[in-house]
């Protein structure tokens, strides 16, 4: 579904990503731990087409297609979603309008016609009781005044909605308690399914207690340096990044 | 500009005409020049009126059949009370002028390396060419300012070396005295703090005078590179006196500028500070309150301008008016087109404690960069009543309820000050104007 | 008919977004070029208007001539020659004025279709009362009929100077004053049309009462007036709209709107300005003089305005509340946008003078490309102001870095029960925000669109329904070309 071939990303003349390589089949979940600065969050807004982000190298094809032409909004269309790190605060524009907007947007990318307002309320209702959220949150601006697990929440909510076909979550557990955190996982693993996949960006191997990945890839340096299965996240659990040779200050 | 809305400053001309031969420097060709052409500049431009938008809330027609006096010889004043206008235990140079004359008695000037404290008639003499550039540089364009350069009587100048810092918080007392042959007192000080180094100055206005007086004071500062200032003022004159200061300030990249004032005294009084951000990262604090009653007027104006990107700028001044005060303050904060990344921040608020009194605000934003965090708040209000009531439940009487409240609202300005002594001095001043009240 | 061929090829050759900007055929009447007496002389003719009022013109054009143009806002421009200017322009059939919609001129029915108001639709589906002022002139008012039974008067304000003399004399220039400043002035010399609403005691308004304006003939400057009376425990919601055609040359609009608020009524006004811009370059564009204010006379007497102005290359507009009357209220809800080489300079004036009174000021301000956007706003509390409250929220938003936005409120209080707040903040649209739509699917103008909306949220949601729709997609269209 995904393969990224030697991707070298630049952010304000620095370079982050040295060389990364990455294949992510259909029906799979994919983790990627690595230090602080690593690149993970590099990485992820490379395959979302966040501008800044400048690929001097390699390419990035996302079912079949070379993805690196098109804007951010149509890799959305093409099925790509992002779970932000910090998700932004959009004043004014309440969650239900701004998932309207945005589902509309996509179905209009494909060719597709607006979901009728019906349906759309009856899906929304459904996917935020699914992921315990009060339904009174839609109807506040867009993260604004959300504390960090709301705001998480919020983003489940928007997957589940966009329904997308490749995911990636960057750090979706951080800043979660556990209750949160096992809301946010069922969330995720809902989404797990033969035709999807799901790149899952983490720091701790916490979450992965509860979204059991497919296959792990340690990121250091701005390239892969170990790969592995869900043993790894534990390894890197107990013994830690210097347990692989890895100085966790020095990305 | 409207000329038709500013009044004539002819009378002054021959006030200037008949002083011109005593004023200091008369024999100095090139200051001769810069006073007459001040002077014709300050004729072209004539005296603001009311309908002058900078000027609407001080009305300066009580300037219109002044007529004004200078006087070198000082009358003698008990160096006592010059003591009580010293902050104690501050052991620094201590400059004093007496009716805009520099008093060569009281003034004790420390010798440093790398320091220049001067009184200006004496730099003018010694140093010729710097003071040239000195008066070349300043920024004065509208007519008071002009006013002030061509009827200037005296006084200072402090310049620090690269990476000095003065040990020694330098005070400044301009004292007004009660003869009435000295009612126009106008001074022009010029500070320069070179890369790296740094200075504290405290500035204390005073007068006895029981009839009108005109005080002018302008300043004109360069704070360069990684250097920092900081000045404190106190103004506490007598209600016969019209107090007007209008400072420059240039500050340069990751320069520090810090401004407290407290204006409590005169009939009328106009703080005029315009600070300028032309180096990266530079740093500006203008702090102040403003405690006016009975027909004292207060009107602080500032305009901060941010030339360059990256400035950080904040303006918090209180006020408090009691029975026939007035006050207004009218902050401008301009990002030019390419200072993005600015941060500039505003904050007046205004307590009126009685029907009699008035409070004007204007806080303005001039916004020419997209990238940039401006705000501004403004309030006019009453005492909180609901803390009066929880502080008079808890057995303060009114007065003293009063009293605690509005002294943590002015407070509030103050509380950063490192020199502990000064910071005392702003609260025991406002303390004792709150006790005089009702 | 002079204009239409050459102006529609210049048009055509200008070329722009601007939706509203055709030209419609229509033969006119008009007073020669200039103003002088004898031209005021011609347009109260013209009106059959009694003498009174023919004298209260003169007064003020003998004042006006005395007076300077004001250059006191944040506003660059030419001047205009207002001798170049005509200052009567009516659709020739008006002199036979129509009684119903159907004897109105198909044409110009047509140009308020392609404006997207058909008076018949609006009439039957939306029972909006519309009065057309078209130049200069008001060509139909319909739904009268139901508004007469309820003894409401909604007429051009022509008519009314013939029909109730009495409210006219009473009100007219009771709250902005003939000679108040400089275009009011000019306006009172010269106002050709305009509306007038009168709303017996306790009688509410069975419908949103509206008008739409639009300039159409070349060199032809609007000068409508609006007087708008509600009388004791009585409400009206009253919509503004107005278009004009592109044009190379500047266009004046000068007009006054009047509001008199008895004892516990409440008018709400709501405007939508789309006036023509002018085009990419700074060319053409409606100049957009306005004094509007509002008298709250009567006690617990409310006034509301919400104004959304996207048009117009100049606008200076000051929609004001007097609150005389204790215990009334005053409210400025605003969005302003400015584009490409657009300047505005507006806000409001809150006067309390009674007692309890309160005022509720929320202004936002877009400024886009080379565009200037200021708020100006007077807030003052007179001494016997009693416990008055005032809040102010003032925010402005910048796309991109060669426009500007400023902020420059008065505050003048005078009274120690007074509350006034004014907060103000300045922000541009984040690239965070911009990436975190388009990564949800949204493309760069929907996201543009969407986010000023939600900046605009507080004042759009003041609008009544029939407005809301059309102002949110005008925000959207005013932006375009903005964003990357």
């Amino acid at each position: 579904m995904l393969e990224i071939k030697n991707l070298h990303v630049e952010v304000d003349g620095k370079k982050i990503l040295k060389g990364l390589n990455l294949k992510i089949n259909a029906g799979e979940v994919h983790a990627i731990m690595g230090p602080n600065g690593a690149g993970k969050s590099t990485l992820s807004y490379a395959i979302c087409g966040k501008e800044g982000y400048k690929i001097t190298e390699g390419s990035i094809i996302f079912k079949g297609k070379n993805i690196l032409e098109l804007e951010a909004n149509e890799r959305a269309g093409e099925g790509i979603f992002l779970g932000f790190q910090y998700p932004v605060e959009i004043p004014g524009v309440s969650n239900m309008n701004f998932l309207k907007a945005a589902i509309n947007s996509i179905r209009k990318y494909r060719g597709e016609k607006e979901m009728a307002a019906v349906d759309f309320l009856k899906l929304i209702r459904a996917k935020a009781a699914e992921l315990e959220m009060d339904p009174e949150m839609l109807k506040r601006a867009v993260n604004v005044g959300f504390s960090g697990g709301e705001k998480k929440r919020n983003e489940m909510v928007q997957m589940a909605m966009i329904d997308p076909v490749f995911s990636v979550l960057d750090e979706t557990d951080s800043g979660l308690d556990i209750d949160a955190l096992r809301i946010v996982a069922d969330g995720i693993n809902r989404m797990r399914n033969p035709e999807k996949a799901i790149l899952v960006i983490t720091h701790y191997q916490r979450l992965l207690d509860y979204v059991v990945p497919d296959f792990v890839h340690v990121l250091s340096n701005g390239k892969i340096v170990k790969s592995g299965d869900k043993e790894l996240a534990h390894q890197l659990e107990k013994d830690g990044y210097a347990g692989l040779g890895i100085d966790e200050n020095a990305a | 500009m409207n000329t038709k809305n500013y009044f004539s400053g002819e009378h002054l001309a021959s006030h200037f005409a008949a002083i011109k031969p005593q004023l200091p420097g008369a024999d100095i060709g090139w200051l001769e020049v810069l006073r007459e052409d001040s002077m014709k500049r300050f004729l072209e431009i004539g005296i603001p009126g009311p309908r002058v938008e900078e000027w609407k809330y001080t009305n300066l027609g009580l300037l219109k059949n002044k007529s004004f006096n200078v006087s070198e010889n000082q009358i003698d004043i008990d160096a006592a009370l010059i003591d009580t206008l010293t902050i104690p235990d501050l052991t620094g140079s201590k400059v004093v002028f007496i009716d805009g004359y520099l008093s060569i008695k009281y003034t004790n000037i420390d010798k440093n390396e790398g320091i220049i404290l001067s009184s200006l008639n004496d730099f003018v003499k010694n140093n010729p060419d710097r003071s040239k550039a000195l008066f070349n540089n300043q920024q004065s364009v509208g007519g008071l300012s002009n006013l002030n350069l061509a009827l200037m009587t005296g006084g200072y100048v402090l310049l620090i070396d690269e990476n000095i810092k003065l040990a020694e918080p330098i005070q400044i007392i301009h004292f007004a005295t009660q003869a009435e042959n000295a009612n126009a007192l106008r001074t022009q000080n010029f500070i320069e703090i070179k890369q790296g180094g740094s200075a504290q100055i405290i500035e204390n206005f005073v007068s006895l005078n029981q009839n009108f007086k005109w005080r002018q004071n302008n300043t004109h500062i360069t704070v360069a590179k990684n250097a920092s200032l900081e000045i404190y003022q106190f103004q506490n004159e007598s209600a016969e006196m019209l107090h007007m200061a209008e400072t420059y300030i240039d500050v340069e990249d990751e320069a520090d500028f810090k401004h407290f004032s407290l204006n409590i005294g005169g009939m009328l009084s106009r703080t005029e500070l315009k600070p300028t951000l032309i180096g990266k990262h530079a740093n500006i604090e203008l702090r102040g309150a403003f405690l006016g009653r009975d027909g004292a007027s207060h009107d602080v104006f500032t305009h901060m301008k941010h030339m360059v990107p990256e400035g950080t700028s904040n303006q918090v001044y209180r006020g408090v008016l009691d029975k026939g005060g007035k006050s207004a303050f009218q902050g401008r904060v301009y990002v030019a087109k390419d200072a993005q990344l600015t941060n500039a921040e505003q904050s007046n608020k205004n307590l009126i404690l009685d029907r009699s009194a008035e409070a004007n605000s204007k806080p303005e934003l001039l916004i020419y960069a997209d990238d940039v965090k401006c705000a501004h708040g403004a309030t006019v209000g009453e005492l909180d009543q609901g803390a009066l009531f929880y502080l008079k439940s808890r057995g303060l009487d009114h007065k003293a309820a009063k009293a605690l409240l509005v002294e943590a609202f002015v407070s509030e300005v103050f509380d950063d000050i490192k020199i502990e002594p000064v910071r005392q001095k702003y609260l025991t001043l406002a303390r004792d104007w709150l006790e005089h009240g009702e | 008919m002079v204009s239409t061929l050459e102006t529609r090829q210049t048009v055509e050759k200008v070329g722009s977004d601007y939706k509203y900007g055709f030209v419609t055929d229509i033969e006119m009447v008009k007073a020669p070029k200039g103003l002088n007496e004898d031209v005021i002389g011609f347009i109260s003719a013209k009106k059959q208007e009694p003498e009174w009022l023919l004298d209260w013109r003169l007064k003020a054009y003998r004042k006006w001539i005395t007076m300077e143009e004001p250059d006191w806002a944040l506003l660059e421009y030419e001047k205009p020659d207002f001798q170049d200017i005509y200052y009567y322009a009516a659709p020739k059939s008006a002199d036979d004025r129509p009684k119903s919609l159907d004897e109105v001129d198909p044409e110009l029915l047509r140009t308020y279709e392609k404006l997207g108001i058909s008076l018949q639709e609006q009439e039957v589906l939306a029972g909006v009362a519309v009065d057309v002022v078209f130049d200069s002139v008001s060509v139909a008012t319909t739904f009268r009929e139901t508004l007469k039974k309820k003894g409401v008067i909604f007429c051009s304000i022509s008519e009314a100077a013939r029909e109730y003399p009495d409210l006219m004399r009473k009100y007219l220039g009771s709250v902005v004053p003939a000679a108040d400043n400089f275009y009011a002035a000019l306006n009172s010399a010269v106002f050709t049309d305009g509306t007038f609403v009168y709303i017996p005691k306790g009688v509410r308004c069975p419908m949103e009462l509206s008008t739409y304006f639009r300039i159409n003939e070349a060199n032809t400057g609007q000068f409508e007036r609006t007087l708008i009376i509600a009388d004791d425990e009585s409400y009206v919601s009253y919509l503004e709209g107005c278009t004009a055609p592109m044009r190379d040359e500047n266009q004046l609009h000068a007009a006054v709107v009047e509001i008199v608020v008895l004892e516990e009524a409440e008018v709400k006004y709501s405007t939508v300005q789309n006036w023509y811009p002018g085009d990419k370059d700074g060319k053409g564009g409606i100049y957009n003089f306005v004094t509007k204010r509002a008298a709250c006379r009567g006690t617990n007497s409310k006034v509301s305005w919400t104004q959304v102005e996207t048009g117009s290359a100049i606008t200076w507009k000051y929609p004001s509340c007097i609150l005389q009357g204790d215990g009334s209220i005053g409210e400025f809800y605003s969005v302003a946008i400015t584009n490409n080489y657009q300047q505005a300079d507006t806000g409001t004036k809150m006067i309390h003078i009674g007692k309890n009174t309160s005022s509720t000021i929320i202004s936002k301000g877009i400024s886009a490309g080379k565009a200037q956007n200021t708020y100006r706003g007077l807030v003052r509390i007179l001494p016997n102001a009693e416990n008055t409250r005032n809040f102010t929220q003032c925010d402005s938003l910048l796309i991109g870095d060669e426009c500007g936005a400023h902020t420059v409120p008065f505050i003048e209080t005078k009274n120690p029960t007074a509350q006034v707040e004014h907060e103000a903040t300045t922000s541009k649209i984040s690239e965070e925000q911009l990436f975190y739509c388009l990564q949800r699917g949204l493309d760069v103008e929907e996201s543009v669109s969407l986010i000023v909306n939600g900046f605009c949220k507080e004042v759009m949601q003041q609008l009544p329904m029939e407005f809301a729709v059309e102002a949110q997609k005008l925000l959207g269209i005013s932006l375009e070309g903005s964003v990357g």
